[in-house]
């Protein structure tokens, strides 16, 4: 895939512009989901996942077949979703929404099939509180972590995304890993006592 | 596979169950106690999870607290472009081979890599004069080597010692030129090539060319030709002979 998504970027670098949907549609889910996580808001993610494509487009003539395309997208969204959490450090926000109250309506699954129903119950109640655990996390090691299980990333492309050392990626989530097992533990210990 | 390779794998979701992991988990207490501790963490992550969150069903200015933030600015800011070259000129240059990766050092680092360069230069080249010093102070008073019983010293006349020579082996053969020279090279400049000193001609190769240069410098000293057979063996006997 990624000799591929290279090559796609050749062509639209010559003017093929729409074959950049063709990699919109193939990184969009990821990406989103990831700047949900690191947002805690489904709007703003998109935005951000939007800005990063156009950004991507704006500036295509940048790209360089030297590195992949996938780790050139990913260190944009990374980017401009820090920048977007300072912004947000710094402004009082207006309305306090969880992104899994929005999330929850749209995904809600057809009530006729019951188990179905559940499992999705389930599944987003899961990813809620995985995004839960990771917002408590140092955002380095959130990020490594998300790069890693959601878009799926090499260690050599979160050290390049990242800007630290190969070892330095795998330490971030090595340690995230460790701290979320150890929430998830204590978790499941309270649970158990309740 | 390593135990580096072992934490790629356990990590990855799409080759956390291969065989080679199996195995090298078996083998490896210290991952399998790593595989131990991130178990709760890797189910969670590598389990299903929600798909990407619908925006689209969303009722119009609902859940966009912090969108409508967002929402003031255009739509792709400078900021983001900006961000997109610099991380495009960040990765290439990592891509890129380290020996054509541009250096560039800060002013103060450059002049201090100068001296650095000098002060080697200058400690090398006297390194180098105290080589040559020792060298041609050496030359002068070349060593003796520690000679068998019966091995004719050289720069020893051989004349003098017949008996002697005459048991010489002929691999010998440079001590005996060497001892001619005492006597016949030592005290005029011969108009020949100087003496043989590599290691890589053979003996008898320098002993005939010495010969033969002492047969051209000793013509008017009434040296006749000399047989080529009886050169090693006669040594210095020859000027006796022609006597």
């Amino acid at each position: 895939m990624h000799s591929d998504d290279g090559q796609l970027m050749r062509r639209i670098q010559e003017g093929e512009f729409s074959l950049f949907e063709v990699l919109v549609e193939r990184y969009r889910p990821a990406l989103l989901r990831v700047a949900n996580g690191m947002l805690n808001d489904a709007a703003l993610a998109e935005d951000v996942v939007q800005e990063t494509f156009l950004a991507v487009f704006a500036s295509r003539h940048t790209f360089n077949p030297a590195f992949h395309f996938r780790t050139w997208l990913w260190t944009i969204l990374l980017n401009l979703c820090r920048a977007q959490r300072k912004r947000l450090a710094r402004r009082p926000q207006v309305v306090s929404r969880s992104t899994l109250d929005t999330s929850e309506r749209a995904n809600l699954a057809d009530p006729s099939t019951s188990e179905t129903a559940l499992a999705a119950l389930l599944i987003r109640e899961r990813g809620a509180q995985l995004q839960g655990f990771l917002n408590e996390l140092p955002d380095a090691q959130a990020d490594a972590i998300r790069l890693r299980f959601f878009a799926g990333l090499k260690y050599e492309e979160i050290a390049q995304s990242m800007g630290v050392s190969l070892g330095g990626a795998k330490l971030r989530v090595r340690s995230g890993l460790c701290k979320l097992s150890e929430r998830l533990l204590g978790d499941e210990e309270r649970s158990n006592e309740l | 596979m390593n135990c580096d390779e072992a934490f790629d794998a356990l990590t990855d979701p799409a080759s956390a169950d291969t065989a080679a992991l199996a195995e090298h988990l078996l083998n490896c207490p210290r991952c399998r106690e790593l595989k131990q501790v991130l178990e709760p963490a890797l189910s969670l992550l590598c389990g299903d999870l929600p798909a990407e969150p619908a925006m689209q069903d969303a009722p119009p200015n609902e859940g966009r607290g912090n969108a409508a933030v967002a929402s003031q600015k255009s739509f792709l800011s400078v900021e983001a472009i900006g961000m997109a070259e610099a991380a495009a000129a960040r990765l290439a240059s990592l891509s890129a081979p380290s020996g054509s990766r541009p250096v560039v050092r800060p002013p103060g680092r450059r002049i201090r890599g100068k001296a650095l360069q000098g002060l080697l230069c200058a400690a090398l080249g006297g390194l180098a004069v105290f080589c040559i010093g020792l060298w041609t102070g050496k030359s002068d008073v070349a060593p003796q080597p520690q000679l068998a019983p019966g091995v004719i010293p050289a720069g020893v006349c051989t004349r003098n010692a017949v008996p002697q020579n005459a048991k010489q082996p002929r691999d010998n053969a440079r001590a005996v030129i060497l001892s001619c020279v005492a006597c016949h090279l030592r005290d005029h400049q011969p108009r020949i090539e100087p003496l043989p000193t590599s290691l890589f001609e053979s003996p008898r190769r320098a002993a005939g060319r010495v010969l033969l240069a002492c047969d051209q410098s000793d013509v008017g000293k009434g040296h006749g030709p000399i047989p080529k057979t009886d050169r090693l063996a006669a040594g210095c006997r020859l000027g006796d002979a022609n006597a």
